[in-house]
């Protein structure tokens, strides 16, 4: 059974379909990353399947449970981090995780274990007698996911999540998501970061204009939209010669200098592209570096939207 | 019990505020400003007043005043800057997603401004005590006031708490806020008003003290309080929730608990006229909550749906308290014939008056009666009926909740308005059966009768499909949730 399952999703707001019939599914333990531009309807998905907007049409199933039919339900399997947190002032960290722990119906000894633990899985627990208005902007991202975490969700919603983080920062959070995911919680998160994406997501759903326009691995879906394979080329006898012998080279396509290489296409089957190389050799060149390059994220990104704003 | 295990119990809304209210530096300023400022106009007032015999009222007042600031100002508008906080921190998200209800959250920030206030009233209670050893102060009036001022502090924090969550855009919530300051000034002057006639024109404990003006001053203060606090938790609870039936059992609750009281002190004590006029102002005042009844979105939330009762006898009773504007007119029905039925009962023991000559339910009466029902029906549920198109949307919503009071002024005035155009008799002087006070006032003008008895008739007539698919929405949902319960029992979900 799928952990996260977002069925035919629709909201609009006045004319304009913010999110429109939207369907896909994450498995526990697994990370998916939302991406999409600004605008594209990722929140509004989020906060329906965060219990807190009402899709037109559609539903989310978060472990079986209906987030229409059986709101309470479905919120004590979710831990949602929205892209603004409330931060109370004159409270501490142990304050905060303490009142929202009550909040969550934890009580007595239960609870105070409960607040050590998120403190220190997200090693906040040195500062938990720290004013939360003296902390920085990573160390409060940290805190509002140790505040998610109080009730032990099985499914976890991150909603631009490293947004404004320094570097040091980013690779702490993605550390703690991986961690999460690893104790078989599925996550779906979305970030402007692609490249950060890329290094902790098992799968994407990319939006736009409310429209899902691919879902699944990154492999399958960058399978699912590379019809030719980049591949860098660099010889000894310099790259003039190497343009002008992969120009007469049958299924080699779009040849363009980069650095002291050549870059070209090409879409035929591995064995075509061996082919490429015997000829190149034949040709009388000697290769040093012969490089078919996987597509980044950016570049699903780039293929599957077209930039459009809603 | 232990300490740890009572704190467990305790509503984690007020344990948060508290903590925080704590370290603010807002309540460390006030606090002891507001008592410094007492003293010194007490002790200030007293060298004044040294050459007067009695002098206790003299401090009394100004000192009460402080503490009314403090009541009336400072702790509503701490409640207010703690709701809007939820919604400028983006905390609100969290809360409501959390397993507090919405009426958790606002007692918890009530709780907060219950205890915010006692610490003030604590602070002041000996200061306005030691006026009664200067004399001229009557220690129950003081006791008195100050019970009355913690009741009005705790209600003005309910106003506070329901006006912070009106709007969520900060230009609106500074002019609401403007508008609880003006709320809260007027209370203040009222209070003081009171007090001085306690403690400076005698009308306290010790002679001339009015028992039914108390009655109604306690009813007023927990009414409007109930009612803000309502509001309050309705504002912040999904649009999907019931934020309906709270509300609507709560005025039914209050309507029933005035007429009990209103009837415990009319029985055999009033005339017929006296009694129609009570019953009216009880129905103007419950139609105004009808107002927004009548005009919500047609059909159930989904998530009502999901819980209405499962037996039918019980599905049928609960519909009127159930959100949607078919159930809100079943509602406003059942409040109208609830006051009917106490003010035929009340009627029953009214003997008869040398003055007005009543004596219980006669033909005139009873026609009185009904052409008041029919306006309201015409009024509330007429009106609402041609609106309901409207009513889907927010938006439209608002829109019908106003035009349906401006309606019933126009069907008022345009006949009259026609009348002066085109020149009808009697029509152009406000005398034509839309007008109810000259309709009712004049109740041997059999035609105004007829015509506003055959209005409202009509108004029922054309509403009874609504209020049937009201109600059988109900029923339809309850069949739902049996089948869906039977399969869960059967399939094992």
């Amino acid at each position: 059974m799928l952990a996260l399952e977002v069925r035919g999703l629709t909201k609009r707001f006045g004319k304009l379909v913010a999110v429109d019939d939207v369907s896909f599914g994450i498995e526990k333990g697994r990370i998916t990353g939302f991406i999409g531009p600004n605008g594209a309807g990722k929140t509004t998905t989020m906060r329906i399947a965060a219990t807190l907007e009402l899709p037109d049409q559609g539903d989310v199933l978060l472990d079986g449970v209906s987030v229409l039919d059986d709101p309470r339900g479905a919120r004590s399997k979710l831990g949602f981090m929205p892209d603004s947190y409330g931060a109370y002032p004159s409270t501490t960290l142990w304050e905060y995780l303490d009142f929202f722990a009550r909040a969550y119906g934890l009580s007595g000894d239960v609870r105070r274990r409960r607040v050590g633990e998120v403190l220190e899985f997200t090693s906040l627990g040195p500062l938990r007698e720290k004013e939360m208005s003296a902390l920085s902007k990573g160390l409060k991202q940290r805190l509002c996911l140790a505040k998610t975490l109080l009730h032990d969700p099985s499914v976890l919603i991150l909603d631009e999540p490293a947004a404004g983080l320094d570097p040091r920062a980013r690779v702490e959070l993605r550390e703690l998501v991986r961690a999460l995911a690893s104790m078989g919680k599925a996550i779906l998160v979305s970030s402007h970061i692609l490249t950060e994406l890329a290094e902790m997501c098992d799968g994407i759903a990319v939006i736009e204009a409310g429209k899902l326009k691919a879902t699944g691995s990154v492999s399958d879906v960058t399978r699912g939209i590379q019809v030719a394979t980049p591949v860098f080329v660099r010889v000894l006898e310099g790259p003039d010669r190497l343009e002008r012998a992969l120009h007469e080279l049958p299924g080699v396509e779009r040849v363009r200098r980069e650095a002291e290489g050549v870059v070209f296409e090409h879409a035929g089957t591995p064995e075509a592209l061996s082919g490429v190389l015997a000829a190149l050799v034949a040709a009388g060149l000697r290769p040093v570096e012969f490089t078919p390059r996987a597509m980044g994220l950016e570049e699903v990104f780039l293929s599957l939207t077209e930039g459009k704003m809603q | 019990m232990s300490a740890r295990a009572r704190s467990d119990r305790l509503n984690p809304v007020l344990l948060k505020e508290i903590r925080q209210a704590l370290r603010s530096r807002t309540f460390a300023i006030l606090f002891p400003a507001c008592l410094a400022v007492a003293v010194v106009i007490a002790v200030a007032v007293l060298v004044d007043s040294s050459h007067k015999e009695n002098p206790g009222p003299d401090v009394f007042l100004p000192v009460f005043v402080v503490l009314e600031i403090a009541a009336l100002g400072l702790v509503p508008f701490s409640a207010f800057q703690s709701m809007a906080g939820e919604w400028d921190e983006g905390s609100h998200d969290l809360l409501v997603l959390s397993h507090l209800s919405p009426g958790r959250i606002v007692l918890g920030k009530l709780l907060t401004a219950a205890v915010e206030s006692a610490l003030y009233f604590c602070a002041f209670l000996p200061l306005l005590l030691f006026t009664f050893l200067l004399r001229g102060v009557d220690v129950r009036d003081v006791l008195f006031l100050v019970c009355t001022l913690y009741v009005a502090s705790l209600a003005m924090s309910c106003v506070a708490l329901a006006a912070a969550g009106l709007s969520r855009v900060r230009f609106l919530r500074v002019v609401l806020l403007a508008a609880l300051a003006g709320l809260g000034f007027g209370a203040l002057v009222v209070g003081a008003e009171l007090a001085q006639q306690f403690v400076e024109r005698g009308r306290g404990f010790g002679s001339g003290f009015a028992m039914d003006e108390l009655l109604v001053l306690t009813f007023t203060l927990i009414g409007s309080g109930l009612i803000a606090f309502l509001f309050a938790a309705t504002r912040i609870a999904h649009p999907e929730d019931d934020r309906s039936s709270g509300p609507r059992l709560a005025f039914t609750a209050i309507l029933v608990a005035a007429l009990a009281v209103f009837g415990f002190g009319l029985v055999g004590n009033v005339s017929q006229r006296d009694l129609f006029e009570v019953a009216s102002v009880m129905a103007v005042c419950i139609s105004i909550p009808a107002i927004c009844f009548v005009t919500e979105a047609e059909k159930l939330p989904r998530r009502v749906r999901a819980n209405v009762p499962a037996g039918a006898v019980r599905a049928i009773v609960a519909a009127p308290f159930l959100p949607g504007g078919g159930r809100g007119v079943l509602w406003y029905l059942l409040q109208l014939a609830l006051i009917a039925i106490w003010a035929f009962a009340v009627s029953a023991s009214v003997t008869p008056s040398p003055v007005d000559n009543a004596k219980g339910w006669d033909a005139e009466g009873a026609q009185r009666w009904f052409t008041l029902i029919a306006y309201f029906m015409v009024y509330v549920a007429g009106f609402s009926l041609l609106l309901r198109r409207f009513t889907e949307k927010a938006g439209g919503r608002l829109i019908a909740r106003l035009a349906l009071p401006v309606l019933a002024l126009l069907s008022m005035l345009l006949p009259a308005l026609i009348g002066f155009v085109f020149g009808i008799r009697g029509w152009e002087s406000m005398r034509h059966p839309f007008f109810p006070f000259w309709t009712i006032g004049e109740p041997n003008v059999r035609y105004s009768f007829t015509y506003v008895s055959l209005i409202g008739v009509a108004v029922l007539v054309a509403s009874a499909p609504r209020l049937a698919r009201a109600v059988g929405e109900v029923l339809a949902a309850r069949r739902v949730r049996s089948a869906r319960a039977l399969e869960v029992a059967t399939h094992g979900g």
